[in-house]
């Protein structure tokens, strides 16, 4: 937190609004009060809640917690007054840091502590026993102190929520639990006084109907920014490759601007790259420059150092993932290097604004395109912030399967019915509209799982009183559901453990699951910075000890892919078709695209390019539709299944922004394509191909653990993920054919259109594009295709295709061999015996 | 027993197929049982029967209709051997009081499914010391037929000759417990599936219980017990791979 220092003259007009002491530490430090941080006092005392937007820089966390300075400083109070949730439990810390000089300056007996997953138990016991005047906490955290029955007694008089960062996480899953937990606070503490801060957003409105009670949206105070960031494409004279999404060609280049620069953030899009980019700039480190590496997976001692390094000014760059995205200050950061596609414009405008933190002054940033198509999205994200666009999440009616939590979570506090609980739900704004049917059957599903066939009252989780109230069964229930609060569902992860001697060493971070199932004894891989060589799985640890190794393995983090934006791919469509534009680019990107017309074709406006080409033994097809990525994931599932039905036998499909490519052991030819990309696609079959697919599974395993149905965590042991997915997947059969109108299949469905599906943009372009398309056969794959086909993660197709695979791989007999011993078998010597 | 004309399908289905071990010839079913022609007679392994319920209990509220399955799915692979003897090669019942959160109407019908097989044997497991009194059935610490020994976990056969030195010399055995399960990776896809593992003088069943997970071929728990290079054969979709 750190007001903007001002050149300006002390307006006495607005100090009058704080008190003399605070004006005296303004003055102190050369700082001007400005007029959104006035407001904001007087928003408090009005009791209006409000929701302020403003740039980086500006003072924004002091402008939340300045009213509830002031009030508490005007008249002492004991006990909780004001909350401020966080989306980041380092953001908590470093607020704390923050927020306590401006009370020790002034001399305030404020009382503040921070309350996260990290904190000790007997920090809790004291802080539910004694809860400080201002309390930093994570929604996690919240929730399961609103969980326990002194619940009331803590939160009755709250004054103030602060809720930090809404933007990045209001119109998710999250958001929807985080909107539930302040529906609770304001029926513990009906006067509370909501403040979101958040930075720009395309659609201020929503945001604001999100944070305010009952969807009625608070005020909004908007700050504009004056100057615009000066964004650049890094141009090098490495060979930019076709595909790959590393960026690992440019890192001279980056190292050379961090030489040039004061201090450098590199943010990189997944954990992976950002330790292979970091053991690749300390290879080039020849000036032996303090370079250090931030992400989610470090442990977090590790990561408290390194936070610690930045803000003293020890170091000269850190190679980051999301995890420092978020308003962490870092003092005096003057470039920012994004290496990779930015994938969304707000996105890269939050990272930007890492950079010089002050509001009148440009930022100075410098995209690192890792292969040629992600140029493309560069200069498209480059032009889009130059007009002033933004891409945004769209609201979206809450989460079901986050229901059953919380009914379980008031419970927990105090008995209840289902009418109160369902009131206070329906006062959270994305569950306005939730009707009262729904919401009896999450009821159900929560008391007894809800089934069609069974009811065993021994298994219930709730119990109805003689009063009628109900309260949880038993004290496990309680306690199991203490344990698996939250909305995040995890890959399965093991901690990592360096050796130094025998099976002594320190925990440096964790790796995942899959990850450490593909090691074997002896295998190098890159984390933390360094190499180190596995030694075996010991205690749910990984074991290595550090190494050396030419080619290491880099541990893929499935939860580590940036969701794309929907927005920059229009913008890259419109770009392809702009010859005049290209020479924006560097002089390779164009030459890449003049290979692509030669070779194929570039993709109009009008139409839809379809390529062919054989690639890695099997057919593809790539289908250029620029539509995001959840179209050209429903485009996938529904392509395949047609598809299956030819005989065409699909493998599997990735997808892009931009693009679907479907792997088939069979070639798709012209006779083929019109029916396969054709409206009709989208026909009736779709619900009974969909309750099918690979994909609603996924969705089905991550309903299950957030509604409760299995846990990710128990008497805590985390239960692996291995074991929770071959579990959920065989549940989620069983239901479908036993229950078929089961709640949670329905809440599954509705979990997957938000997280994965697109129907109607699928729709209007199936029906805008039908017959529209430029069908190219092509001898290998186009340049362009080269990083579709590449894409990380591919979709299986569980069919025929698969099965002609394992044939091939397979030793069989042909039947007609086969039959001599048939009939050896089923007439054996001594036939009849029996045992 | 299953007619010739079925068992021909079957196998050019690719829904079955046939296996020498130790000197027997065998079946393995793409249902994930084993067919034993000399004796007509068809395994099972590791049917959990209720372990749904049992997680149930520690406020899971599982759909519990796991027992329903499996037994619907026994009788379709029974409508298709007609085998004259059956054994549960243990873990039939996935605790003690398995029993007492069955639905009636699936102890029924279990029972009437023992009774119309000539000779059904229950191999005790280590979820089952003991198979409830209210079905019917023979139950057994293991079984020998031929050289082949069937069993839940795996027996020292060394010490089982010496302490038996008038019988026949037992050369292999059957085993469940572990719900073998293996990943193999054709032309870039990756697929996985449970799977039937027979080694020299080890032949691992997969489980056939509806609610059970798997343990993977590579587990040290599994290469352990295994000396030679395994055939492995993976259930996938309605088929059966030979992988070795």
């Amino acid at each position: 937190m750190r007001p903007h220092l001002s050149p300006k003259r002390v307006d006495i007009g607005l100090m009058k609004s704080i008190p003399d002491n605070f004006q005296r530490w303004f003055e102190q430090r050369g700082w001007a009060l400005r007029p959104y941080q006035k407001k904001m006092v007087n928003a408090f005392r009005k009791n209006q809640s409000t929701l302020l937007i403003a740039p980086t820089g500006a003072g924004k966390t002091l402008s939340g917690f300045l009213p509830s300075l002031i009030d508490l400083a005007q008249q002492e109070q004991k006990g909780l007054h004001t909350l401020y949730i966080s989306p980041l439990k380092a953001l908590t810390h470093d607020i704390h840091r923050n927020l306590q000089q401006p009370i020790d300056d002034i001399g305030l007996t404020i009382t503040v502590a921070a309350r996260t997953g990290d904190t000790t138990s007997y920090q809790r016991q004291k802080q539910r026993k004694n809860p400080p005047n201002i309390l930093l906490i994570t929604p996690e955290s919240l929730m399961l102190m609103l969980s326990y029955a002194d619940a009331p007694r803590i939160f009755g008089k709250v004054k103030a929520v602060i809720v930090d960062e809404a933007h990045s996480f209001a119109f998710t899953k999250r958001g929807d639990f985080t909107a539930l937990a302040l529906a609770r606070l304001q029926y513990l503490s009906p006067n509370m006084t909501r403040f979101g801060l958040s930075a720009t957003v395309a659609q201020p409105a929503s945001l604001a109907a999100w944070l305010g009670v009952n969807g009625e949206p608070t005020d909004v105070l908007q700050v504009n920014s004056r100057v615009k960031p000066s964004i650049k494409i890094l141009t090098s004279k490495e060979r930019m490759p076709f595909g790959g999404y590393m960026g690992k060609y440019a890192v001279k280049d980056i190292y050379l601007q961090i030489a040039k620069a004061k201090t450098t953030l590199v943010f990189v899009n997944t954990r992976a790259q950002a330790e292979l980019i970091f053991q690749h700039l300390w290879n080039e480190n020849s000036q032996l420059l303090p370079i250090a590496i931030y992400h989610g997976s470090l442990s977090k001692e590790q990561r408290v150092k390194t936070e610690n390094m930045m803000a003293s000014g020890k170091l000269r760059a850190i190679v980051a993932t999301s995890a420092l995205e978020l308003g962490i200050d870092w003092g005096d950061v003057d470039l920012v290097i994004q290496v990779g596609a930015p994938k969304g414009v707000s996105r890269l405008l939050q990272r930007i604004g890492r950079s010089n933190h002050t509001l009148d002054e440009p930022s100075k940033a410098l995209l690192v395109p890792a292969n040629r198509f992600e140029t493309l999205e560069c200069q498209s994200a480059i032009t889009a912030i130059k007009r002033n666009e933004l891409d945004g999440d769209v609201p979206m009616s809450g989460a079901l399967d986050v229901l059953p939590q919380f009914i379980i979570n008031c419970l927990c506090s105090a008995p209840a019915d289902e009418e109160q609980i369902y009131q206070q739900v329906i006062e959270a704004s994305p569950y306005g509209g939730l009707d009262q049917t729904t919401f009896n059957q999450l009821w159900q599903f929560t008391e007894n799982g809800g089934y069609a066939l069974q009811a065993y009252e021994r298994y219930n989780r709730l119990q109805k009183r003689e009063d009628g109230m109900f309260e949880p069964a038993s004290k496990r229930v309680i306690m199991r559901h203490r344990q698996n609060i939250g909305t995040i569902v995890e890959a399965g992860r093991l901690k990592v453990k360096r050796l130094r001697r025998s099976h002594q060493g320190k925990i440096i971070g964790e790796v995942e699951e899959y990850f450490a199932q593909t090691l074997v004894p002896g295998d190098t891989f890159y984390f933390a910075g360094e190499v180190l060589k596995f030694e075996g799985i010991k205690d749910m640890m990984v074991e290595a000890k550090p190494g050396k190794a030419k080619e290491p393995k880099i541990p893929s983090y499935t939860g580590g892919q940036l969701p794309l934006s929907t927005f920059l791919a229009d913008g890259v469509r419109e770009l392809l078709n702009s010859p005049k534009e290209w020479k924006k680019m560097p002089k390779q990107v164009v030459e890449w695209l003049e290979l692509q017309r030669s070779f194929s074709m570039i993709p109009s406006t009008n139409k839809v390019l379809i390529e062919q080409f054989p690639y890695r033994k099997t057919q593809y097809t790539l289908f250029y539709t620029f539509e995001g990525r959840k179209a050209n994931q429903t485009l996938g599932m529904l392509a395949t299944r047609r598809m299956e039905r030819m005989g065409l036998k699909p493998l599997s499909f990735s997808i892009t922004d931009y693009g679907l490519s479907i792997s088939s052991i069979e070639a798709v030819t012209s006779a083929h394509l019109p029916k396969l990309f054709n409206p009709d696609i989208l026909g009736d079959e779709l619900e009974d191909w969909m309750l099918a697919a690979p994909m609603l599974k996924r969705s089905f395993r991550r309903v299950a653990i957030v509604s409760g149905l299995i846990e990710q965590q128990y008497h805590s042991t985390k239960k692996t993920m291995k074991q929770v997915t071959f579990s959920t997947d065989l549940i989620y059969d069983t239901l479908r054919e036993h229950d078929p109108d089961h709640i949670l299949l329905r809440v599954t469905r509705e979990d997957a259109e938000r997280e994965l599906l697109d129907l109607q943009r699928l729709a209007d372009m199936l029906i805008r594009f039908d017959q529209q398309f430029d069908f190219r056969v092509l001898s290998k794959a186009s340049p362009m295709a080269i990083p579709i086909v590449l894409a990380v993660k591919s979709e299986q197709v569980k069919g025929q295709g698969a099965e002609d695979l394992l044939e091939q791989a397979s030793l069989y007999q042909e039947a007609e061999n086969m039959l001599q011993e048939v009939k050896d078998l089923l007439n054996p010597n001594g036939a009849g015996k029996t045992i | 027993m299953i007619s010739e004309k079925d068992l021909i399908a079957r196998l050019s289905n690719k829904q079955s197929c046939i296996v020498e071990f130790a000197n027997n010839r065998f079946l393995l079913d793409a249902s994930g049982t084993l067919f034993w022609p000399d004796f007509d007679l068809l395994i099972f392994s590791d049917l959990h029967f209720e372990k749904g319920s049992f997680l149930s209990q520690f406020a899971n509220p599982l759909p519990r209709m796991d027992t329903r399955k499996t037994l619907d799915n026994m009788q379709s692979v029974l409508a298709i051997y007609q085998p004259k003897c059956v054994v549960c090669l243990g873990d039939s019942f996935h605790d003690g009081n398995a029993i007492s959160r069955m639905e009636i109407g699936d102890i029924e019908l279990l029972n009437s499914m023992v009774n119309s097989v000539h000779n059904w044997q229950w191999v005790l497991g280590n979820h089952d010391p003991e198979i409830p009194k209210e079905i019917a059935g023979k139950s057994f610490v293991s079984l020998t037929q031929n050289n082949i020994l069937l069993v839940h976990e795996p027996e020292d056969l060394k010490k089982i000759n010496e302490d038996n030195k008038n019988t026949q010399s037992i050369t292999a055995q059957i085993i469940g417990h572990f719900h073998p399960k293996m990943r193999t990776k054709q032309s870039g896809h990756s697929m996985s599936g449970k799977c039937f593992i027979v080694a020299k003088d080890v032949l691992l069943m997969p489980a056939f219980g509806q609610y059970t997970g798997g343990l993977s071929v590579d587990d040290s728990a599994i290469k352990s017990m295994i000396t030679d290079n395994p055939a492995q054969f993976l259930l996938y979709g309605q088929k059966i791979f030979n992988m070795r």
